[in-house]
């Protein structure tokens, strides 16, 4: 069986929806050094809002999308300075942060199986591909993967040039550093929520727009993009990306090779082998 | 006092001596729906439709029972699409409830775990869209299906093609769960017996998302027929990967192409076939009730074909309650499998395993409808193909 470029194109546009995901979970878990249980739920609602708002209310996507993104900065603004701020991590915050987050993971899940008893998709908007040298380049999935990878490198720069940016990079050595670039830790915590969770309406509604999605996928992808912030080292968006990439691509190959259930094994494959690996390495 | 105790008496002997009537109380009919999770696609709201069924026997005095009209009450619950939940709320259903009759929930994987509940507790359990193998070679006694078995599941549409001869090669696309690998198996076999070449096939989890190297090889082969052998979701995700992919076989042919997958896809399931169980032109059984179900439960029949096998479960079970002359759950199972029943989807019977004999038709996708393709005499539209 041969490797063959489709199957790659294929990998890289899911991978790169994975890793947009990413993204912003990176953000979310830079800024509170906890893991966010409900990212991934999360992420499959505003794919599933989308769906509903654009097919079910016929809203344009140029009106939807942008809406969403902003209630996603809203949502991480109000609801999450709290449990976000980075105290000194005792038992009872990093129980309590645990608790709180799974907590919101079932209750999405289920009150998203009432709103969505189906599975969701916007795909239909798609417009034909074009063919070059033989291969089928879906129009919509390359507009996707480039606003990933612009959207990657947005954060990126964020975070290596702008002074919150900056502040957060910086706020895992403690808080003095973020008090000498002149920033309050509360906002910057606000800040971070917000991003990460803008991040994944935008990756949810990019979801939306190219594969279809259900609540119970959730947990799954909570799981994906731990695995990708993770292995992508502390706040590297395009590093993370990459490895979203990466991560398609590899479950494309393995899907093609081993059979399509071996693809999602892949994730936790890089976890096991590269982790350990990548921790030599940082120290 | 001796007049007194004479009343007393008197009284006594007349109340004991006279037959006192007691109603034999209503016929308790148990079933789970999966109205959210994975299988809500296919079955989501009938709940309405097994409470429009209760509601339009009790609207005649119930149910017969020999020749005694009772009352007929469901009881449902909500399974999530979960196997383990299902088991559970069967158990519910018999130990709780005390149902006397059990319809089985949505899909194989559910009704293979939900039956283990009925068979330990000795309740009659019909299963509706069950038809996996598996589920029958256990050697349960207290379990009947309303239809065929999976392999057969898709023999009218190699029928057809054979008849049309047409169609010369086929390529297959399978969903790793035990439904569509039921009707795969089967209809791999029925393929080669229609004189196809099954050209190969690609088997897939239920949540896969990306399909490019299963379209890149049904591509390169370039068969007649894409099958694909799944459940809605999906189907509608392999479908608009593989339109968006260019892969244009002569036709594409989804085992399940409801409404929900035809809005999803939008152009993209036009002239798409699939397997339906009934269209309103079909005149058998209590045809004029079951559109009286579908009105009242406002289930729209394109949106779930799957709603007439139902139907068929409830014209199965007033049958064997009417022969069974009790709820006695031993009379009940064998009024179920020994006779014959006249229902919407034709004529019923039982193999000694439990299995029915009820089939799907051809059916395809034109505009926002569905015409039956096969048999010549029950079409409703010729079969066009290859897709324009």
């Amino acid at each position: 069986m041969s490797f063959d470029l489709q199957t790659l194109l294929g990998g890289l546009y899911l991978g790169a929806l994975y890793g947009t995901a990413a993204v912003g979970f990176q953000v979310v878990l830079g800024s509170s050094g906890r893991v966010h249980l409900a990212y991934g739920h999360m992420w499959i609602a505003w794919a599933l809002l989308l769906s509903s708002v654009h097919v079910v209310g016929s809203v344009p996507l140029p009106a939807v999308l942008p809406v969403m993104v902003a209630a996603g900065w809203f949502v991480g603004w109000f609801l999450h300075p709290v449990v976000l701020w980075r105290g000194p991590l005792s038992n009872e915050r990093a129980t309590s942060f645990f608790l709180i987050t799974l907590g919101a993971a079932l209750v999405i899940e289920d009150a998203g199986s009432r709103l969505w008893p189906l599975p969701g998709t916007a795909m239909a908007w798609a417009p034909e591909p074009f063919v070059l040298a033989g291969v089928t380049l879906p129009r919509a999935k390359l507009a996707l993967m480039g606003a990933a990878l612009i959207t990657s490198l947005g954060v990126h720069l964020f975070l290596k040039r702008n002074r919150w940016g900056m502040a957060l990079r910086a706020w895992d050595r403690g808080r003095a550093p973020v008090y000498l670039a002149g920033v309050s830790p509360e906002s910057l915590g606000r800040r971070a929520a917000g991003l990460g969770f803008a991040l994944s309406a935008l990756a949810g509604g990019f979801l939306a727009l190219s594969y279809t999605v259900s609540i119970r996928e959730g947990m799954a992808m909570t799981v994906r993009a731990l695995v990708l912030a993770v292995l992508g080292g502390t706040l590297s968006p395009l590093g993370v990306l990459g490895l979203g990439m990466g991560m398609g691509v590899g479950e494309a190959f393995v899907g093609q090779v081993l059979g399509m259930r071996w693809g999602p094994a892949v994730g936790y494959g890089l976890l096991l082998f590269l982790l350990p690996v990548l921790e030599r390495r940082r120290t | 006092m001796e007049r007194i105790v004479a009343l007393i008496a008197a009284v006594l002997v007349v109340l004991l001596g006279t037959p006192i009537a007691v109603s034999a109380g209503p016929v308790r009919v148990g079933a789970t729906v999966s109205e959210t999770g994975h299988f809500a696609t296919e079955v989501g709201p009938f709940r309405a439709l097994l409470e429009a069924w209760a509601e339009t026997a009790n609207a005649e005095g119930g149910v017969l029972v020999g020749g005694e009209r009772r009352p007929l009450e469901v009881k449902v619950y909500d399974d999530r699409s979960d196997e383990a939940l299902a088991r559970r709320m069967y158990a519910r259903l018999a130990v709780v409830d005390r149902v006397h009759l059990m319809i089985g929930p949505y899909s194989s994987p559910l009704t293979f775990a939900a039956s283990i509940a009925a068979e330990n507790q000795g309740i009659p359990f019909l299963a509706v869209c069950a038809n996996s193998p598996r589920i029958y070679s256990r050697g349960f006694k207290w379990i009947a299906c309303v239809i065929d078995e999976a392999p057969r599941y898709t023999h009218r549409y190699w029928e057809m093609l054979e008849a049309g001869n047409k169609a010369e090669t086929v390529f297959f696309v399978v969903e790793d769960t035990l439904h569509p690998q039921g009707v795969y198996e089967g209809a791999s076999v029925l393929a080669e017996k229609a004189g196809l070449q099954v050209q190969g096939s690609r088997v897939a989890p239920h949540d896969c998302r990306d399909f490019s190297s299963v379209i890149e090889a049904a591509r390169r082969l370039d068969p007649d027929i894409v099958f694909v052998s799944a459940n809605i979701p999906f189907a509608v995700q392999f479908m608009g990967q593989a339109r968006e992919m260019g892969l244009r076989p002569r036709e594409f042919h989804a085992i399940h192409h409801s409404g929900i997958f035809r809005r999803s896809l939008g152009k993209a399931a036009q002239y798409v076939t699939g397997q339906s169980y009934w269209s309103p032109g079909m005149t058998l059984g209590q045809h004029d009730r079951f559109l009286e179900l579908l009105d009242r439960s406002g289930i729209e029949l394109e949106d779930y074909p799957w709603a007439p096998a139902y139907m068929m479960a409830f014209e199965v079970l007033e049958a064997a309650l009417a022969r069974a002359g009790s709820t006695d759950a031993a009379g009940l199972m064998a009024a179920i499998l020994e006779n014959e029943t006249e229902t919407i989807g034709g004529l019923i019977r039982f193999r000694s395993n439990g299995v029915g004999s009820i089939n799907t038709y051809p059916s395809q996708i034109r505009g926002k409808g569905y015409e039956i393709i096969w048999p010549a005499h029950k079409a409703t539209a010729p079969h066009i193909y290859p897709t324009p």
